[in-house]
């Protein structure tokens, strides 16, 4: 059984997470196929954006804290290519329902996120003795420190609308709207961008944390 | 003809763009080179006011990629009048439409006062044609996520959202002038404000009554706090608070006479030392 | 909670009071809007050491006794006493003196490595060295009525540490336009700018704190320390390398980690499993 399905639409891969029943808990397994996912989304002439969602009321869990309660010898600590960070092409996260620790990491490190008005953002479970390294890093860049720390230190659970007034969502849609919204923008941003190189998302986010002079000497820099 | 103009009066300096329909070619962006570097090296220019003729402020589609290696270097180092570190406020004004490279100027001014008729877009395309100024600026300027949403969905923001998203600090509204803290020096303790009121509403005359409202305070300070500010970015944090950057408020003339006044029940006369 | 003491003459200038694992310093002169003279700095000094070295101690919260004031800042009439007496012929004279006299012109608790949390329940007027320090703090919780601002523009001062660490809290354009203007901040528009977290009502801001103060608790100390320290050493280096950053973080063999994961499967999250 998947735990993950994909489809093709058009130009846009659609990313489905499908452990429902064990709320899209992030095993392992559900982890490795996220990275081979961006790889191929990333090599594939016809693909130029992916869509990530879960179920209609739920994305996900975080980690798989069964499995890991099972397995002494098996790290909390994710591998980074289960973020499509690293890859060249956009990632629109649609988010429905509970989307807490591990899977708030993931769709932080999406490019654009949709959420429906009820899905509920944070790192939800208090007993998880676990290093947020995504979060740490982009929290802080993407919002205000103070919403960042409180995020992560005291385990608010932020609405669609918090986030949102926290500079973190690009649209918030009725209960359920979020992955049709997503699609719409993906189906759009596939369409003006001709080629992936376009986007030219390794290259902005490599500005980030740069001083402004040789950010602006990078950014100055003519193109071949 | 002469595209961009420099001017002061008393302490602002106004850098000028006219024309019904600004167009960024070679010779506006010289222009505003120039000026930016004048108002740079014009110690008698506390604050500037980057300011067009309108309706629009400036932007509109941009040039192809085309031209000699030369060209294009220099399109891309000028590129919205190029990257003018000046260790002074500057004040942005707009009206109608800013977009693509004239909303990369606009960002590259230090506080924006627009009016209601005001809008935002990147007019992004990723291609040759353009540098990632915008998006070197926006990273600083509204995080990471609202950047690639920017750039990416083009979407076009009017000035409410604009100033949700902290990219215009003041929006001009018709109205009375309100009145500037009286003689006696004792400012008041009013909270923030988000607008700037003016008879016609309109965002030059905005822009330079909050510049002449900033100037009754102390330069010094301003001009330590916006290097602070730059020049502390990309530093690893804890590194950045021990560093010490700029003229010091606190080894000033100027803050001496910042208390001197308080107790005299005087406005501060300031000297920028 | 504890119960407090009463604000008398003879309280101290900072009560300090203890609960389970949470430090609450409160700042008792009100009579003077909690400026930091009368002693008070110096105990606020010493309060963030006695909170760091105190291993018993998991989060603090820094608060002003009454609604009227957070802290105001310095004490300019009592700095101005103690210049005057130190006979300072020019500003740097001035400043050499005064750093020579212990009347040093700013602090944050960032300074020096505090890696355990800290709140700030905002009472009333947060204001110059006030809002640094509250600004130095994790968490800031704001009452309706309180105001914050850094109005050292207005007078010639101004503190680095503050303009430095806005940039994080606000991003660019806003928090040049705070130190500019020297206008304090409404409690919403505090929230909306990202200078504080969330807005309560008058005289509520301590007893919220205290509740995500518990919250904070329920996670091992090890985990807030991780955290919290690196979000302030991954800022200002490029993304690559922040990324590549690794800290000791304790092994999934430790005792609490397989603790936590039995506690877990026993737990229930918010909206999950569906009911």
């Amino acid at each position: 059984m998947a735990s993950l399905t994909k489809r093709i639409d058009g130009n846009v891969l659609v990313v489905e997470l499908a452990r429902a029943e064990q709320g899209n808990a992030l095993n392992l397994e559900l982890q490795q196929q996220l990275a081979q996912t961006w790889q191929a989304l990333d090599e594939a002439d016809n693909l130029r954006v992916a869509v990530l969602h879960g179920a209609p009321d739920l994305f996900s869990i975080g980690h798989d804290v069964q499995e890991l309660a099972g397995n002494a010898s098996l790290s909390a600590v994710p591998a980074l290519e289960m973020f499509p960070l690293h890859i060249g092409k956009p990632v629109i996260a649609a988010i429905e329902g509970p989307c807490y620790g591990l899977g708030l990491e993931l769709a932080l490190s999406c490019d654009l996120r949709v959420a429906g008005e009820g899905a509920r953002f944070g790192f939800a479970d208090p007993h998880l003795y676990v290093p947020y390294r995504i979060a740490t890093v982009l929290l802080p860049r993407m919002t205000f420190m103070g919403t960042s720390l409180d995020l992560i230190l005291s385990g608010r659970i932020l609405s669609a609308v918090g986030m949102n007034e926290a500079r973190l969502l690009s649209q918030v849609t009725s209960k359920g709207g979020a992955a049709a919204a997503a699609m719409d923008m993906a189906r759009d941003l596939a369409q003006r961008f001709a080629s992936p190189l376009t986007f030219r998302k390794r290259n902005i986010w490599s500005l980030s944390g740069m001083p402004l002079p040789a950010a602006m000497n990078l950014a100055r820099m003519p193109r071949g | 003809m002469a595209k961009v103009s420099y001017t002061r009066q008393d302490r602002t300096a106004r850098v000028h763009i006219s024309g019904a329909q600004p167009v960024f070619d070679v010779q506006m962006r010289r222009e505003l080179n120039q000026a930016l570097l004048q108002y740079k090296a014009d110690s008698d220019a506390w604050m500037a006011v980057i300011s067009s003729d309108g309706p629009d402020f400036a932007g509109g589609p941009g040039e192809p990629a085309t031209g000699s290696l030369r060209e294009q270097h220099e399109r891309y180092a000028l590129w919205a009048g190029g990257y003018v570190e000046a260790w002074k406020p500057t004040l942005c004004a707009i009206q109608g439409q800013c977009r693509g490279e004239g909303l990369a100027l606009a960002l590259s001014c230090d506080l924006r006062v627009a009016d209601e008729t005001a809008s935002f877009s990147t007019d992004f395309s990723g291609g040759a044609g353009e540098p990632d100024v915008l998006a070197a600026w926006l990273l600083n300027l509204v995080g990471a996520a609202k950047t690639f949403e920017m750039l990416w969905l083009n979407r076009t923001y009017n000035v409410h959202e604009a100033q949700r998203m902290g990219l215009v600090n003041r929006l001009a509204t018709r109205g009375a002038y309100k009145p500037l803290p009286p003689e006696d020096g004792r400012f008041p303790m009013a909270v923030m404000g988000a607008t700037i009121a003016v008879p016609q509403g309109d965002a030059i005359t905005a822009a330079l009554k909050f510049a002449e409202e900033l100037l009754l305070y102390a330069p010094v300070t301003r001009n330590f706090q916006k290097e602070i500010a730059l020049r502390s970015i990309g530093v690893p944090f804890h590194y950045a608070q021990t560093l010490e950057l700029g003229p010091n408020p606190y080894a000033s003339e100027d803050r001496i006479e910042g208390t001197r006044a308080f107790v005299e029940n005087r406005r501060p006369v300031w000297h920028n030392r | 909670m504890a119960q407090a003491p009463t604000e008398t003459a003879a309280a101290p200038i900072l009560i300090k009071e203890r609960d389970d694992g949470i430090f609450i310093a409160r700042m008792n002169r009100p009579e003077r809007m909690n400026a930091m003279g009368g002693g008070l700095r110096e105990a606020l000094e010493d309060v963030w050491f006695e909170f760091r070295d105190d291993a018993t101690l998991k989060v603090m919260i820094i608060t002003g006794v009454g609604d009227r004031a957070f802290c105001a800042g310095a004490d300019l009439r009592e700095n101005d006493r103690k210049a005057r007496e130190l006979g300072a012929q020019s500003a740097q004279a001035l400043l050499d003196a005064q750093r020579a006299a212990g009347i040093a012109p700013s602090f944050t608790a960032n300074n020096f490595h505090l890696y355990k949390p800290v709140i700030a329940a905002i009472n009333g007027w947060c204001l110059a060295g006030g809002c640094e320090m509250a600004m130095g703090c994790d968490i800031r919780i704001i009452e309706r009525h309180a105001k914050m601002g850094l109005p050292e523009v207005k007078r010639g001062m101004g503190a680095k540490n503050t303009t430095h660490k806005l940039y994080f809290l606000t991003y660019l354009a806003s928090g040049l336009e705070i130190v500019w203007t020297g206008d304090p901040l409404s409690a919403e528009r505090a929230v909306e700018l990202g200078m504080a977290n969330e807005v309560v009502a008058t005289g509520q801001s301590l007893a919220r704190a205290m509740e995500i103060a518990r919250d904070i608790c329920r996670r091992p100390m090890a985990y807030m320390r991780y955290h919290k320290e690196r979000v302030f050493q991954s800022v200002g280096v490029p993304l690559a390398q922040a990324l590549a950053m690794e800290q000791r973080f304790p092994p999934h063999e430790s005792e609490d980690y397989r603790r936590g994961l039995q506690a877990s499967l026993a737990a229930k999250l918010p909206g999950w499993p569906n009911p």
